[in-house]
């Protein structure tokens, strides 16, 4: 391209440049300082943006990873890993997610690999960052899943998920540990039921607010049925569910089999038909189209029966016939 | 002509070339046309896809989104009526091709994927259904949640997987008998259908003994494979219900075959059972009035058998309403009626029927937002709109099927087809996969076509049961583990969520964060129970304890002695 006057008259030959020597319509000098605000203007971007790009391909390894497209979520995961080094929440997150990838990827999946990167998460976050107990737990869940199910050692795993709730009291990653581990507890071949009423009384005393209390109080129920105790199981069935209905346990909020269980056991183990018959009318009237309902009504009409009979003759309806235990 | 042909050589042999040209750039038209075309700027267009061809479907939809485009000036809204055989395959095509529909109608392909298509390319309705659908707006369902102007309270909307609420359900559905009235008052001189069981049977015994002008008789039931299933989950099931006492382990009111395996294993049900018996017995009542040979016969055979007016009976789905009127038309009047049970007071069969039956009230013709769709909020409140009670009236009513709004009035002369959502339940599994599903076809084939008696079904399954039982099981307890880690997968995904989100996702989560471990104590449950019922301590089911007999004597004795 041939130098235009203007051009000429920029170029300087010496090292003494001076620009502003050079009168304002340097070409040169335009340019240069375009380039340079431009450059600058960059480093300002970059510099503002690196938070929210991070977080912007974190949100996007995280869909990736919900859509179980794993490698290129943990490619993503990675990125973010390398591209964070001055932002410790990313990090951490970026760690987590290639864990979380590791462990849950439906096919490449590497239980070792997501261990390794659970412990870095757990050795590595800020004291009290929730993933470290949420990293422990899913480090000690993906362990028992890879555990063929003829081999397990219940009462093992149980203790297992009960040091994660040790190690993270008071976190919902503990409390839910711990609901695990009473559940691991009663499947086990010889289950220790005073122990595990123990236990679970122990949970509602110190984590009065956790959201699993209600399910707590439903497994001590069982435990109270185990060892023969109707009453006491019939009242924590019921205490379980005012809880879950006051705390909106479910968002679909169907307690029907609870009341059904409830209404069930007052009538046949107790004979307690007043409370029997509150909830087969609870039943009746909050899940109208429920297939128990025709059953409640009918549980309505028998336990009526049996009470005029009883009334009338002392005994019990002889067209009851075999639901009548001898 | 030869030499015609020749001078038009090129022409002619060009033509084909020139038909697939000009097909080839319609098509493109078309396409371009929907992908790019704009109607105007100021449009804005919503597709919907459906696989409902039945008569009337697509009118509707036409005559609701007329209205909807009124209410909304500068929405126009496109319908994409695809048949039921390909529309998996398309709707697979064009989700994972980013080009579908704004809405969608939900189904036509497995369950596991049409999972994957909730989790990946829906949106979920949740945050709609807890508030008040707008389009009630001056009824009485003005304040209702969206959930509960459902008539089946959006059951099957509601996915586990994702635990959101994914689709707007538009009808819902019952299978009854449809009946040639003029055959009926032909050949037996009523003019009512018969009521009861014993006046159907009746009925058919006549239709049996008539001939047609031809000499040939004809069938009072139009049978097939297909056909059967009605007959079993509108008769035979419900008739088994009694024997749920016998294995309800858990006594939640509910039974299933994993109970059922565990319960016959052990002995807790077994053939004998009464209710069992009974239910055989009164199946082959009616199936002695199918035609011969029905068991290898198609749908469509049968259809036609009873179009040709051969037979009086068939049993169908609303959805075949249409269809039938269309067939009988100019030709027949054609009636409908429920199914006949016995009654309780029945000489044979009494007893047998605890009730009418249970008809599940699910929702159907579901539709979903797409994730892909550019208008999302519109394509729901379209959605709304179609669930408003008027709106679902007069769909309901011009394709003649049962609306599922709240209020909604179905079409005159649908009212046989309301559920009945009082009464039993079914409470017979013998299949419970694997082999035991073979056998139970093939014993109960054996036994409609009487090949062997009811004791034989119950020797030769049992005997199989022993040998093959606890293999089957096996595999089911496999099958109940093998999930554990794509539950631990979906509870971590929503996990995931919940730590970035609100209590409302902490709710979603724990609702299915015990899932993976639920599996173990279901298994572990299910194994003690088929090993030993009895070392399980199960109390007896469904009788009075002592301890509740000696309560309620020491109350009510007092009480008549006005203690």
């Amino acid at each position: 391209m041939p130098l235009t006057p203007e051009m000429r008259n920029c170029i300087c030959l010496t090292p003494e440049l001076n620009f502003k020597e050079m009168g304002t319509n340097c070409w040169i000098r335009r340019r240069v300082l375009i380039l340079s605000k431009m450059v600058l203007a960059s480093f300002v971007w970059l510099a503002v943006s690196v938070g929210y790009a991070n977080e912007s391909e974190l949100a996007q390894a995280w869909k990736l990873a919900r859509e179980n497209e794993m490698d290129a979520a943990k490619r993503q995961f990675r990125a973010v890993e390398l591209n964070s080094k001055s932002n410790e929440e990313d990090r951490i997150q970026a760690l987590y997610g290639q864990a979380y990838c590791w462990n849950y990827a439906s096919k490449g999946g590497d239980i070792g690999q997501a261990a390794a990167l659970y412990r870095r998460v757990i050795e590595t976050a800020p004291a009290g960052h929730p993933l470290i107990a949420w990293s422990d737990f899913e480090s000690v869940e993906s362990s028992y899943l890879g555990i063929p199910y003829e081999k397990r050692d219940y009462p093992a795993i149980a203790a297992s998920f009960m040091d994660v709730y040790r190690r993270h009291p008071q976190s919902p990653a503990g409390e839910q540990a711990y609901l695990v581990s009473l559940n691991f507890s009663k499947i086990a071949a010889t289950p220790d039921w005073p122990d595990f009423i123990k236990q679970c009384a122990a949970f509602i005393r110190d984590n009065p607010a956790s959201p699993w209390v209600p399910r707590v109080v439903s497994l001590m129920g069982e435990g109270y049925q185990k060892m023969g105790d109707i009453p006491r199981q019939l009242e924590c069935m019921i205490q379980s569910l005012k809880l879950m209905q006051q705390g909106g346990d479910s968002l679909r909020h169907d307690y029907s089999t609870s009341m059904w269980n409830i209404a069930y056991i007052s009538e046949y183990q107790l004979g307690d038909f007043e409370l029997a018959r509150n909830y087969y009318q609870q039943l009746i009237k909050n899940y109208p189209r429920d297939n128990r309902v025709f059953l409640s009504e009918k549980a309505l009409r028998r336990m009526e029966l049996v009470e005029k009979s009883l009334r009338q003759d002392g005994r019990f309806p002889p067209e009851l016939g075999e639901a009548v235990q001898k | 002509m030869k030499a015609w042909f020749q001078k038009l050589g090129w022409i002619w042999r060009g033509l084909p070339f020139l038909v697939i040209g000009l097909t080839y750039i319609w098509a493109l038209t078309t396409v371009g046309l929907r992908f790019y075309g704009k109607e105007s700027q100021k449009t804005t267009s919503l597709r919907i896809a459906h696989w409902q061809l039945e008569a009337g479907v697509r009118e509707g939809l036409d005559e609701a989104a007329a209205e909807y485009e009124r209410l909304h000036p500068g929405v126009k809204i496109h319908q994409e009526a695809i048949p039921e055989s390909g529309y998996g395959q398309w709707l697979s095509v064009q989700l994972l091709g980013g080009t579908a529909p704004d809405i969608v109608e939900m189904g036509a392909v497995p369950h596991n994927l049409l999972t994957m298509f909730y989790q990946r390319y829906i949106v979920s309705l949740t945050p709609y259904v807890g508030r008040p659908n707008p389009y009630n707006k001056g009824t009485d369902l003005e304040n209702t949640p969206l959930i509960n102007t459902f008539l089946d309270g959006l059951r099957k909307s509601f996915i586990d997987e994702t635990q959101e609420y994914m689709t707007i359900p538009l009808a819902r559905m019952g299978v009854r008998l449809f009946y040639n009235k003029d055959l009926v008052k032909k050949l037996t001189g009523r003019s009512e259908p018969p009521h009861g069981f014993r006046e159907f049977m009746e009925v058919c015994d006549q239709i049996q003994k008539a001939h047609a002008p031809n000499g040939k008789s004809y069938t009072p039931i139009a049978g097939s494979q297909y056909h059967l299933q009605g007959w079993n989950e509108s008769l035979f099931l419900p008739a088994t219900h009694g024997a749920y006492r016998s294995f309800d382990f858990n006594h939640d009111g509910r039974v299933g075959s994993d109970e059922w395996a565990a319960g016959f294993q052990a002995g807790k049900i077994n053939f004998d059972n009464s209710s069992y018996r009974g239910a055989f017995r009164l199946l082959k009542e009616f199936t002695k009035y199918f035609q011969p040979g029905w068991i290898g016969l198609t749908r469509d055979e049968a259809v036609f058998n009873f179009a040709q007016e051969k037979a009086v009976f068939i049993s169908s789905g609303l959805w075949e309403l249409g269809g039938l009127e269309q067939l009988a038309d100019g030709r027949f009047e054609l009636g409908v009626m429920d199914f006949p049970l016995p009654a309780f007071d029945d000489p044979d069969f009494g007893g047998l029927m605890e009730g009418p039956r249970y008809e599940n009230p699910g929702g159907f013709v579901a539709f979903a937002v797409t994730k892909t769709s550019p208008h999302p909020d519109l394509a729901v409140d379209f959605l709304l709109f179609l669930a408003s009670r008027s709106q679902n009236e007069k769909f309901a009513e011009r394709l003649r099927w049962l609306p599922i709004i709240e209020g909604a009035r179905s079409a005159p002369g649908l009212e046989v087809f309301e559920p009945t959502l009082q009464g039993v339940f079914p409470a017979f599994f013998p299949a419970l996969g694997g082999e035991s599903v073979i056998k139970w076809k093939q014993l109960e084939a054996l036994f409609l076509v009487d090949q062997i008696d009811y004791d034989e079904v119950a020797r030769d399954y049992s005997g199989f049961y022993e040998e093959k039982g606890t293999e089957d099981f096996a595999e089911y307890i496999r099958n109940i583990i093998r999930v554990q880690p794509g539950l631990a997968r979906t509870a971590a995904s929503l996990r995931v969520q919940a730590l970035a989100g609100t209590e409302e996702s902490w709710q979603r989560y724990r609702d299915i964060a015990m899932r993976p471990i639920e599996r173990d104590v279901s298994a572990r449950y299910y194994e003690k129970l088929f090993a030993s019922p009895e070392g399980n301590r199960t109390p007896p089911l469904y009788k009075y304890s002592p301890a509740a007999q000696k309560r309620l004597r020491e109350k009510n004795v007092q009480e008549s002695k006005g203690l």
